[in-house]
């Protein structure tokens, strides 16, 4: 009896634990501006949440940060991948020299848009890489709850 | 009490046979930036090829892009110098760090205005609008001087138009960069049509950090302000003269781009404005080395004022979401065969006009 309980416990525990790791999530932001490309990628795994920054190939800053700042970056990409896919960012007349590309994995979600930064609606990603970028500045970047803008 | 000679020679002796055995046993610092914990900033390591072996004095006339993005560290020109892209973000994000250390209360907007003000500074500025103005002025020059038969008087009123109505937009303050806050602390500089009708030329801050060399400015400004007249450009504008339609033809035929123009003409991702831009950018580049030539005493002055207006151009980048051809040429194609290949480019750094089947491309 009582290992058919330990039994039942470590199979609840370990479907537990899968279904939380199904629960990751990631966010990337990349763009091309000048003849530079840029990339942002913000993982979040069972308690851990993590920000790289990538200029062309190389790694220019990895480091940890909150859950709740994870969550702030994700309702904010969220709200913008809403808002882009009714209202694309593209650009009709003239050739687009600030492509991006902003995608949500994760958390039921699974989006991907594209877009030209330049364009009145691709606007928007630019306060949502400069909410990255002061959290990657931040030393409360591992903190939760004082990000300002 | 002094120690005899014979002990101090014994202590000097054992002194340097530690600093010896420290230099080859001492534990190695590891560069790897995913081992690193914690919020690192991490210096990408450049590459180090080995020094051209061959002679110099042969390389720059055969292969300038190899002399020029594989040498090793800074080239000096009279006018200054350029710093490897990198190094001048990396400057501008301590910077930023070091006003949010300072000021942790302050919202984003507010170190945003202060990293402003700390980098693109009046003497900074002075610079970068010196150059556009001198720029500009002389692209419309290259375009006065084309024969009548070539760009009509009305064409050439229309891109002169198009190069005046086309502004350097420079902070402070902040708000100018609103849609493109994070462009303080890169190193890139960009034209841009906005949908409002203006036209645009933005300066990464990094820029200003890592970029002393007038030659660059040149280059870099003129490419920029060339787009504003670059055959893509004007087709958006309903504006497609048949001498640029020669000129990217030319550009197919020694291989510069990779799609056919008078099948796909700038369509998504077409390296025909880009092209047009490095190829006026020579133009101009040259005249700004005829114009310095006082100040370039020597062949290795004019080398490396070539050099340093490209030098920037090695570290491009392919578009990380695409497969098709990339929005640029290949810096190979960009330095070897546009700018390295200009009659006047050549001249002036003392090597043959190329005898090629198919000459360089003009209007």
């Amino acid at each position: 009896m009582n290992r058919r309980i330990v039994l039942f416990s470590v199979l609840l525990l370990s479907g537990c634990a899968s279904l939380r790791k199904n629960d990751s999530a990631q966010i990337e932001i990349s763009y091309l501006r000048g003849q530079n490309s840029h990339r942002y990628v913000l993982h979040e795994d069972q308690d851990s949440a993590t920000l790289k920054a990538f200029k062309d190939q190389f790694l220019m800053k990895q480091m940890d940060i909150s859950l709740d700042n994870f969550s702030k970056i994700a309702d904010d990409t969220s709200t913008i991948l809403d808002s882009l896919k009714r209202n694309p960012a593209s650009k009709e007349l003239s050739p687009c020299r600030t492509p991006f590309l902003l995608s949500f994995k994760g958390r039921a979600e699974n989006k991907t848009v594209e877009g030209c930064r330049s364009s009145n609606e691709g606007a928007a990603l630019g306060k949502l890489i400069k909410d990255v970028e002061f959290l990657m500045a931040s030393p409360a970047a591992t903190r939760g709850g004082t990000q300002k803008n | 009490m002094h120690p005899s000679p014979s002990l101090r020679l014994w202590f000097g002796v054992m002194v340097l046979a530690f600093v010896v055995l420290w230099s080859f046993f001492a534990p190695k610092k590891t560069a790897d930036p995913q081992a690193a914990a914690g919020p690192v900033s991490v210096a990408p390591q450049a590459v180090q090829l080995p020094a051209p072996t061959a002679d110099i004095k042969k390389l720059k006339c055969r292969d300038l892009f190899q002399l020029a993005c594989l040498r090793r560290g800074i080239t000096s020109d009279p006018s200054g110098d350029v710093q490897p892209n990198v190094r001048g973000e990396i400057e501008a994000l301590r910077l930023y760090e070091q006003i949010i250390h300072e000021h942790p209360d302050w919202t984003s907007d507010q170190v945003d205005e202060k990293l402003v003000k700390n980098i693109y500074t009046e003497r900074r500025r002075k610079r970068m609008l010196d150059t556009f103005q001198w720029v500009a002025e002389e692209t419309k020059r290259v375009i006065d001087n084309q024969p009548a038969t070539v760009l009509s008087p009305a064409l050439k009123a229309k891109l002169k138009s198009r190069i005046d109505s086309t502004s350097l937009e420079l902070p402070p303050p902040a708000s100018l960069y609103e849609a493109e806050p994070d462009l303080f602390t890169k190193n890139e500089m960009y034209y841009e049509a906005l949908e409002s009708g203006r036209r645009v030329i933005r300066v990464g801050g990094a820029y200003l950090l890592t970029v002393k060399s007038w030659f660059n400015r040149v280059f870099t400004l003129s490419h920029e302000l060339a787009h504003s007249i670059d055959p893509c450009e004007l087709k958006a504008a309903k504006t497609e003269p048949a001498v640029y339609r020669r000129l990217a033809r030319c550009f197919y035929q020694r291989h510069i781009i990779s799609k056919d123009p008078e099948r796909l003409r700038c369509e998504h991702k077409n390296q025909l404005g880009e092209a047009f831009a490095d190829w006026m950018a020579t133009e101009v580049t040259a005249a700004a080395m005829e114009k310095y030539k006082e100040k370039l005493k020597t062949p290795e002055d004019y080398l490396h004022a070539a050099i340093n207006s490209v030098r920037d151009l090695c570290d491009q980048e392919s578009w990380v979401t695409e497969s098709d051809a990339d929005l640029y040429p290949d810096p190979a194609i960009r330095i070897g065969k546009i700018f390295a290949e200009n009659p006047k480019i050549r001249n002036l750094i003392k090597c043959e006009v190329s005898t090629d089947e198919s000459p360089y491309c003009s209007f």
